[in-house]
């Protein structure tokens, strides 16, 4: 969703794409839950079946604190394994 | 398929499903049918499930699996079918009384109860076959005794028989020996009459055990403490629908009226005393002018028993209260060659000293027209036999906090003021 709005099916092709994971609808469905609760995405208005969900301000500032997090994990061990 | 994993998405919470329910089957639709996806379905309710639990929730889980567990330990339980017969001790010249028809019966018991004549019984019926592959004679034998076989005194002289087996046919054919035990120890014992007034029943239905019954209990047991469990999970996780106060105030007040119950009944001491005698045929004679009323009667005024009794009921009544539930006759099992007979004499009353010199007293009446050996002379109570106040309180405890429990959930928010 960082990329733009994305509904439920459009998120499990998106996963399976980049990350080689298939999520099933109830693994996805709970993690939308979960994620709604903590304010992170919220729907999107939308005319067809499909729901669209959207990061919010606060998911988005969460998803670049992990970003950031985890980009300083990878280097750290990127220049380790350079010197080891 | 799909319609399996639609019945799925039905397991999640109401609430869930109204707010994410159609986006689910949109998605379902488009994943395709997966069986893969049917159990990742199931697991996301389950999941869901257990993140909104709440006191029903939990409630009704607990009474679930109490009526499930009730049901499959009821499954366990082979059917059983109880046969049952009645006899009547008569005279043929006088009247007997219920008094001496009793009397009789136990005499009766002695013999046809005895390890003797129910082991006979259990080889000639072939009962407990799988039992007696791995258990000595002596546990069927008290099993047989304690669990299977009833001897009941109904009112008139009447008294009934019954036993319970897998085989009806068993069931009744045991009856039917046990009914002929009793008509042989009565020719032993002569003077009264004994006569089969219905004769063993071939039982249609099982009846033990009775699973409606058990399952509802389960089910009552499972909700009981599924309450309180809820109640606790709810007060942990901080949801304020509870009052901790109101709940306290019904668990203790609960507590108080069972120990104020308690501390009012009277404590029983109960002296026990065993004695052997070898002439068998002469003890129930004994024990029927140990226990007369005229005996009685004179134990009561000698020892002053029943005070409070005496000035409110008549004589008659206070004599029967007294037989009927505080003295306590009992053959003691001895190995089978033992010609010799045992028995305990106990006797329950509220001041321990008066509880040991009655038991003395009825122990030298017997003794005094039967040649008897007192193996172990009348105990000295040091402790009360009941009432148990910290069972009665414990429950106490208990109902008043699931009336706390019930209170507090019913209880109407209080009116804002303004």
């Amino acid at each position: 969703m960082a990329g733009g709005e994305k509904h439920g099916y459009a998120m499990m092709e998106d996963i399976r794409q980049f990350a080689a994971v298939r999520l099933g609808p109830g693994t996805l469905y709970g993690a939308i839950t979960r994620l709604e609760e903590r304010g992170w995405i919220r729907p999107v208005e939308s005319d067809d079946r499909r729901q669209p969900y959207c990061l919010t301000a606060a998911g988005r500032h969460y998803l670049e604190e992990q970003l950031a997090s985890l980009d300083q994990v990878v280097k750290t061990a990127a220049r380790r394994l350079k010197h080891a | 398929m799909r319609r399996m994993m639609r019945w799925a998405a039905r397991l999640y919470p109401a609430a869930w499903r109204a707010r994410y329910g159609d986006e689910l089957d949109v998605l379902l639709d488009d994943a395709g049918p997966r069986w893969a996806d049917v159990f990742d379905i199931l697991r996301g309710a389950l999941t869901m499930q257990v993140a909104t639990l709440n006191f029903w929730k939990i409630a009704a889980a607990f009474a679930i699996a109490g009526a499930m567990t009730a049901g499959a330990w009821s499954l366990t339980q082979s059917d059983r079918y109880v046969s049952s017969a009645v006899l009547r001790i008569s005279d043929p010249s006088a009247g007997v009384t219920r008094m001496q028809a009793w009397l009789h019966m136990q005499a009766l018991q002695q013999e046809v109860l005895s390890r003797h004549s129910l082991s006979n019984i259990i080889q000639e019926q072939k009962l407990y076959d799988k039992e007696r592959s791995h258990e000595p004679l002596e546990d069927i034998v008290q099993t047989m005794r304690v669990r299977d076989l009833l001897v009941k005194p109904m009112s008139g002289g009447e008294f009934t028989v019954t036993f319970a087996n897998q085989d009806r046919a068993a069931a009744q054919a045991t009856v039917r020996a046990v009914v002929a035990a009793f008509a042989e120890a009565n020719v032993a014992h002569g003077k009264l009459n004994l006569e089969v007034v219905r004769p063993a029943s071939l039982p249609d239905v099982s009846s033990v055990p009775d699973r409606p019954r058990v399952i509802f209990s389960g089910l009552m047991a499972g909700l009981l403490v599924g309450a309180v469990v809820g109640a606790l999970y709810t007060i942990a996780r901080g949801r304020k629908q509870w009052s901790l106060r109101l709940i306290a105030a019904f668990a203790v007040a609960g507590m108080a009226i069972g120990l104020t119950i308690a501390m009012s009944i009277p404590d029983r001491f109960v002296s026990m005393a065993v004695l052997r005698t070898s002439e068998t045929d002469k003890f129930g004679a004994a024990l029927r002018t140990a226990l007369s009323d005229a005996s009685i009667d004179d134990v009561i005024m000698k020892y002053e028993l029943y005070p409070a009794e005496r000035r409110s009921m008549p004589i008659a009544q206070v004599i029967g209260k007294m037989r009927n539930t505080a003295i306590q006759v009992r053959i003691v099992e001895l190995p089978a060659d033992t010609q010799a007979r045992a028995f305990t004499v106990a006797f329950a009353y509220t001041d321990r000293y008066k509880a040991q010199m009655v038991t003395q007293e009825l122990v030298a009446r017997i003794s005094g027209t039967v040649r008897a050996e007192v193996l172990d002379p009348p105990s000295m109570p040091m402790a009360p036999s009941s009432p148990n106040r910290l069972q009665i309180g414990a429950f106490g405890l208990f109902a008043g906090t699931l009336l706390g429990l019930a209170a507090s959930r019913l209880r109407r928010p209080p009116l804002a003021t303004a």
